[in-house]
């Protein structure tokens, strides 16, 4: 699934791991979900998309 | 800034390493008290022996005891994903050995063919063993998830 967290991340200018310590996953998991190599669960979309004060679907784009 | 009601990931990290240390702890203990008994002689190696055992124990239930008294996740839920994936694909494994080396093991020892090797026979019928428990567990989860 294509999203958005790495630019919205660099446009922050925040860390993979700054980022996951904000959202309570690891940088790992950060650098996974911005690679396409993972899905986050419902929970960390919802946890990344209120970070970033936008919606799931303006992160998260399930046709990509 | 989002806020999560989970630990933040040093105090994640904080858990994690006493888990790890009281683990190590353990099979250290344990290790030493065999490598003692090796080298020393006499009855007072038998009780250096139940002392590596204990702390073997103790490292094991301290690894526990963190993990459950925490009240938190020690791993995040990518971390969870590969370990529910590592074990699905050690649950095939294990089940396809089973499936096919069962009844070719019975075939045979019953028609005398071949000479099974008892290790052989030990690996496909400790198999069946942990399909029947998967089965068990099986039938645990889906009742609490339905």
């Amino acid at each position: 699934m294509n999203n958005d967290v790495r630019e919205r991340r660099e446009a922050e200018g925040l860390s993979q791991g700054e980022l996951g310590d904000a959202v309570g996953v690891s940088r790992q998991t950060i650098n996974a979900i911005e690679r396409d190599r993972y899905d986050p669960s419902l929970e960390l979309a919802f946890a990344l998309a209120d970070f970033f004060d936008c919606r799931v679907e303006d992160l998260f784009d399930p046709d990509g | 800034m989002y806020e999560t009601d989970d630990p933040s990931i040093e105090q994640r990290t904080r858990y994690r390493e006493w888990m790890n240390r009281s683990v190590g702890a353990g099979t250290l203990g344990f290790f030493l008290a065999v490598a003692v008994s090796v080298l020393a002689s006499g009855p007072v190696t038998d009780w250096v022996l139940f002392a590596g055992l204990g702390a073997y124990y103790l490292g094991y239930i301290g690894y526990l005891a963190v993990w459950q008294r925490t009240g938190v996740r020690h791993f995040d839920e990518r971390e969870a994903e590969i370990e529910r994936r590592a074990a699905s694909l050690t649950a095939v494994f294990v089940v396809s050995v089973t499936i096919f080396g069962l009844p070719g093991l019975v075939v045979v020892q019953g028609t005398d063919v071949a000479t099974v090797p008892a290790f052989v026979e030990g690996v496909v019928w400790g198999y069946m063993g942990l399909v029947l428990v998967f089965l068990g567990l099986y039938g645990y989860v889906e009742r609490r998830y339905s």
